[in-house]
C-alpha cells in the first residue's frame, strides 16, 4: 500500500492528531442515566422510571476516544448455582459481550462460547479478584457484564475501567480502584492509549495498576517487546494509570455529590424529576 | 474448531453425496375446478389416522397420519425433577425431531433453530389445556418426532393433536382435548390444511388452536401478509374445523379405551 | 423461565389490574405507554449503514443494518435478502443461565426472521413490503445485491421487549441508506458496435464506455458495478413505511393492557403479539401473530381484539414516524 499514514511525524504527532503521551478523551457515564440526546415520542403526565426488578446494581459507561464500552455488575447476591457459592468468599463471574456491529478487527458475529471474548472475561476476572474484598461477601457472587459497544483499540483497558467504575457504583468494597491503560512502542518512542491502527503495527501491553498502592494486577501483552525498553514503556503507562485514576475520581465524586443532594432533597434518586435530570447532565 | 460438529456415535451419510436431479416436470396447478391436487375440496382437511399406543415404553403414546404428513408422539410423564429447585407447579418440556429422511434435503442430526420454533408453537398450544398446578416439582415431557414433513404448519397442527392425545393416553390431567388446525390465503381463498407446495404458493398461513369442549382458543400463530378481513375468514375456516377434529381425537381415545378393556377382560 | 413473582404479589398486580377503574402500578391507564425515547444514526453505530436505539422504561434495545455484497447463485433467490439476528445481553436477564437465555435469543430471532422473509413462490398481485425492499438492495438483477443484516441487541428487558424490538427494527431500516451503484461493464474495445447499449441496470444511469477496459471473456455481460459516491449519500429503503410494527396485548378476562413492565408481564397470564403493517393510505395487514402464555380465551374476544390492536398500533406508528421524520428528513 502506498498511502501508509506514519504513526509518529517528524513533527511528534500520531495519525489522530495527538501527542506521543497524549490519552484519547474520555468520557464517563456513572448510573443508569438516560442520555441525553434523546427524544421523547410518546409523553406521559406522570411517568415514573421505576427501576424493574432486574435493574443491575451498577453500570458505568467509559469511551475511550472511539471505544466504548458499559459494564454492569450484579450483585453481590445469592449464588444462583449452588455449586458456585464459595463458603469463605464471593464467586465472581465475568462475562463479555461485543455487540454485533461494533466493528474492529473481525465483524463477524461472536457468540457466548467464543474464545477470544472467554479469553478477555478470564482477564477481566483474575484484575479483579484480588482487588474486590471478596471475604466480605460469603457464599454469594457478583456478575460483572461488560458490553463492547464499540472498539478501536484499547478494548481490555476500556472493559477494566469500566467495571472499575460499575463496581464502585454498585457498592461493592475494593481495596482500590484498578485503572487499565495501554501503551506501545513505535521504533523507541512510547505512545499511550492506543488506536486500532496503532496496535495493528506496534508491540503494546495493557497495564491495571491500583494507583494508590502502586500494586499491578494486570499486565498482558500479546506482541514482541524488548526486554530493555520493556522497563520504559511499563513505567510510562503507570504514570498515565494516575492520569485517569484523577478523572475517574472526579466523576465519582460528582455522582456522589448529585445523590446525596438528591437525597438530602427526599427525592428518589431514581425519579426522573427535572432537578434531577439537571444533575445527572452536570455529570 | 477445525473440524466440523461431526457425530462419530451415529452412521453418517456418505462424505460427499449429491442430491438426485430430477427432470423438471410441468408444474401441476393446485387447483382445477375447485378441488386440489389430492382431490378435496378447498376447506377440506387431509384424512387423519389417529392411534394410541403405539410407543410401549412410553406413559402414553400417539401416531397420527394427515395425507403424507406422518408424527409420531411419547409422552413420558410425570417424572420428577431432580437437582431442581423446588417449584408448585409441573414443567412441560416439548421437543421436536425431524428424523433425518424427514425432507427432501436431509436434515442433519443436530438441533437446529426449526426444531425449537416448532416445540414453541406445540408449547403453547397445548400449555393452557395441561393441568400442572397438579404435578409439583415433576416435569411432563413430550417427544414428538417428525417422520415425514409434508406442510410445516399442518405438522405443528397434527403435532398439537398426537400430543393431547398421547397425554390424554398417559392419564395426565387436561381440561380438554386440543385440537388444531392451519389454513393458508392466496388470491383463490382459503385452504385448509396445506401442504408444502400450498404453502408455498401462498401469500400468508395462520394457525388455530383450542379447546372446543370449552369453547377457548389456547394459540394463534400468523405469517405472511395477511389482511385484517382475510385473517378473520381463516380463524373462521379453522375454527369450524374443530368440531370435527376434535370427533377425531375423542374417537381415537374411545377405540384405544375399548381396546385396553377388551385386553383386561380377555 | 424463572418467576421472579410470588403468588401474593401476581394476585396484588391481577386483582387492581380488573378492579374498576384499572389501577397500575405506575399510575398509567390500561392503554398507554412508558416514555419511548428513540435515538437514530451514527450516534447509536457509526459503522453501521442505519441504526437506531429505542428505550422505553427500562426496556432497550439497539437495532442496526448493515449491508453485505453478496452473489447470486441461481439456486438462491434473485433478490437482496434480509437476514435477522437478535443478541440479548446477559444483563438483560442476570437471572437466567446461558442456556435460558439463548433460547430466548432464539425466539426473538425466529419471530424477526420470520416476519422479515418473503414467501417467493407467492403468486399475490400486491407486493409486500418486502417484495419493496428488496427491489432496492438488487445491484445486478440475478448476479449480486445488497445482503441486508438486521441485528438487533436487546441491552435490558423491563417488559414489552417484543413491541421495543420491532420499533427498534422499524427505526433502523428507516435510517438506512443503500449506497447508489452503478453497473459497469468491460468490453471489448474492438466491438464499437455496442458502445451505446444500454446496461442490464435500468435504474442506474450507464457509465461511459471504458476505453482502456481490460480484454475479458467474450461474453458481453461481464458486469461488476462500482459506487457512485460514499456511504451517507444513499437511498432510503422502499417500503420502509410499510416496515411492521409489533403490538402486544397482555390479556386478562375482562381488560387488556398495553406495554406491561417486566413484573406486569410475569402476573399477565397470555400475551396477544400482533405484527402489523400498514400500507400508504393506512390499511393494516397483519404481518405475524403470536400467542404466548398459559391462559387461553374465546373465539369472540380474540376477534375483537384483533381490531383493537389495529388502532394501537396506528397511534404508535403516527408518533414513532413524526419523530423520525424530524431526526432525518
Amino acid at each position: 500500500m502506498g498511502s501508509r499514514v506514519e504513526i509518529l511525524n517528524p513533527g511528534g504527532y500520531r495519525s489522530d492528531g495527538r501527542k506521543q503521551y497524549e490519552l484519547r478523551s474520555m468520557d464517563i457515564t456513572l448510573g443508569s442515566t438516560s442520555s441525553s440526546s434523546s427524544t421523547v415520542v410518546h409523553d406521559l403526565q406522570n411517568a415514573m422510571a421505576h427501576p424493574h426488578p432486574t435493574a443491575p446494581d451498577g453500570r458505568a459507561h467509559i469511551a475511550h476516544g472511539l471505544t466504548e464500552a458499559t459494564a454492569q455488575v450484579f450483585g453481590p447476591r445469592e449464588a444462583q448455582m449452588r455449586r458456585d457459592a464459595i463458603h469463605d468468599r464471593a464467586n465472581i463471574n465475568v462475562q463479555v459481550v461485543m455487540l454485533p456491529f461494533s466493528g474492529g478487527a473481525s465483524s463477524r458475529r461472536r457468540g457466548r462460547g467464543d474464545k477470544r471474548l472467554l479469553e478477555l472475561a478470564a482477564a477481566i476476572k483474575s484484575t479483579f479478584e484480588p482487588v474486590i474484598q471478596t471475604g466480605l461477601y460469603p457464599r454469594s457472587q457478583i456478575d460483572i457484564i461488560v458490553e463492547i459497544h464499540q472498539q478501536d483499540g484499547g478494548v481490555l483497558q476500556a472493559a477494566i475501567n469500566a467495571a472499575t467504575l460499575a463496581l464502585v457504583d454498585a457498592g461493592v468494597a475494593l481495596y482500590d480502584q484498578v485503572v487499565a491503560v495501554s501503551a506501545g512502542l513505535h521504533s523507541t518512542a512510547v505512545l499511550l492509549d492506543l488506536t486500532h491502527y496503532e496496535e495493528n503495527d506496534c508491540p503494546h501491553l495493557t497495564v491495571g495498576v491500583m494507583p494508590r498502592s502502586g500494586k499491578v494486577t494486570l499486565l498482558n501483552m500479546e506482541s514482541r517487546l524488548h526486554v530493555s525498553r520493556f522497563e520504559h514503556v511499563f513505567s510510562v503507562a503507570c504514570e498515565a494509570a494516575k492520569i485517569i485514576k484523577g478523572e475517574m475520581g472526579n466523576t465519582i465524586g460528582q455522582r456522589t455529590e448529585s445523590l446525596v443532594s438528591a437525597m438530602a432533597q427526599g427525592e428518589p434518586t431514581y425519579g426522573r424529576t427535572a432537578a434531577a435530570d439537571d444533575m445527572m447532565d452536570e455529570i | 474448531m477445525a473440524q466440523p460438529s461431526f457425530d462419530r456415535r451415529r452412521v453418517n451419510g456418505p462424505e460427499e453425496s449429491f442430491p438426485p436431479i430430477f427432470p423438471d416436470l410441468p408444474a401441476e396447478p393446485l387447483v382445477t375446478n375447485g378441488k386440489r391436487r389430492d382431490g378435496r375440496a378447498l376447506n377440506d382437511v387431509r384424512p387423519i389416522f389417529l392411534q394410541t399406543g403405539l410407543i410401549s415404553q412410553a406413559n402414553g403414546s400417539a401416531y397420527i397420519e394427515t395425507g403424507n404428513t406422518k408424527i409420531a408422539c411419547a409422552v413420558y410423564a410425570p417424572r420428577q425433577l431432580k437437582n431442581a429447585q423446588y417449584s408448585d407447579v409441573g414443567r412441560l418440556n416439548v421437543e421436536v425431531k425431524f428424523a433425518p429422511f424427514s425432507s427432501k434435503i436431509r436434515r442433519a442430526h443436530l438441533r437446529d433453530v426449526e426444531d425449537r420454533s416448532i416445540g414453541q408453537l406445540v408449547y403453547q398450544s397445548l400449555l393452557p389445556a395441561v393441568q400442572l398446578h397438579l404435578f409439583p416439582k415433576s416435569s411432563i415431557d413430550v417427544f414428538i418426532t417428525i417422520i415425514e414433513n409434508d406442510g410445516l404448519e399442518s405438522c405443528v397442527a397434527s403435532a398439537s393433536m398426537a400430543a393431547s392425545t398421547a397425554l390424554a393416553d398417559a392419564g395426565i390431567e387436561m381440561l380438554g382435548m386440543v385440537v388444531s388446525c392451519c389454513s393458508a390465503i392466496n388470491d383463490d381463498g382459503i385452504w385448509l390444511d396445506p401442504d408444502t407446495a400450498e404453502v408455498k404458493a401462498s401469500r400468508g398461513t395462520l394457525l388455530l388452536a383450542g379447546l372446543p369442549a370449552l369453547g377457548t382458543i389456547t394459540n394463534l400463530w400468523q405469517a405472511g401478509q395477511i389482511t385484517s378481513l382475510d385473517a378473520l375468514r381463516c380463524i373462521d375456516a379453522c375454527h369450524e374445523r374443530f368440531k370435527d377434529l376434535h370427533d377425531v381425537v375423542i374417537d381415537a381415545l374411545m377405540q384405544s379405551n375399548r381396546a385396553k378393556q377388551a385386553q383386561a377382560l380377555s | 423461565m424463572a418467576t421472579i413473582l410470588s403468588k401474593a404479589e401476581k394476585s396484588y398486580i391481577v386483582t387492581s389490574l380488573t378492579s374498576s377503574p384499572p389501577l397500575r402500578q405506575d399510575g398509567r391507564a390500561p392503554h398507554d405507554y412508558r416514555i419511548i425515547s428513540v435515538i437514530t444514526g451514527d450516534e447509536v453505530a457509526p459503522l453501521a449503514n442505519g441504526s437506531a436505539k429505542i428505550r422505553v422504561g427500562g426496556t432497550e434495545v439497539v437495532s442496526a443494518v448493515r449491508l453485505e455484497v453478496e452473489d447470486l447463485t441461481s439456486t438462491d433467490a434473485h433478490k437482496g435478502r434480509i437476514r435477522c439476528n437478535v443478541t440479548c445481553s446477559p444483563a438483560a436477564y442476570p437471572h437466567l443461565n446461558g442456556n435460558q437465555q439463548d433460547d430466548i435469543q432464539s425466539d426473538l430471532t425466529s419471530i424477526l426472521q420470520a416476519t422479515f422473509t418473503s414467501n417467493d413462490g407467492s403468486t399475490s398481485t400486491t407486493p409486500t413490503f418486502l417484495h419493496q425492499m428488496s427491489e432496492t438492495l438488487t445491484i445486478l438483477p440475478g448476479r449480486k445485491a445488497w445482503l441486508l443484516n438486521l441485528d438487533a441487541v436487546v441491552l435490558s428487558d423491563g417488559g414489552n421487549v417484543y413491541d421495543v424490538l420491532f420499533m427498534a427494527c422499524r427505526a433502523a431500516l428507516w435510517n438506512t441508506r443503500v449506497p447508489k451503484t452503478r453497473a459497469v461493464e468491460y468490453r471489448d474495445p474492438t466491438q464499437k458496435g455496442v458502445a451505446g447499449e444500454k446496461t442490464i441496470n435500468n435504474d442506474v444511469e450507464m457509465t461511459d464506455l471504458w476505453k482502456s477496459s481490460v480484454q475479458t471473456k467474450k461474453a458481453t455481460k461481464a458486469a461488476d458495478f462500482e459506487l457512485e459516491d460514499y456511504w451517507d449519500h444513499g437511498e432510503p429503503l422502499a417500503g420502509r413505511a410499510r416496515c411492521p410494527i409489533a403490538i402486544t396485548l397482555n390479556l386478562l378476562p375482562t381488560v387488556h393492557i398495553l406495554d406491561a413492565t417486566r413484573t406486569e408481564e410475569q402476573a399477565v397470564p397470555l400475551k396477544l403479539v400482533i405484527i402489523y403493517s400498514f400500507s400508504q393510505d393506512g390499511d393494516a395487514c397483519f404481518a405475524g401473530m403470536r400467542m404466548l402464555g398459559p391462559g387461553d380465551l374465546p373465539l369472540e374476544y380474540l376477534k375483537g381484539l384483533l381490531g383493537e390492536g389495529e388502532k394501537y398500533a396506528k397511534n404508535l406508528i403516527l408518533s414513532l414516524d413524526s419523530q423520525l421524520k424530524t431526526q432525518w428528513s
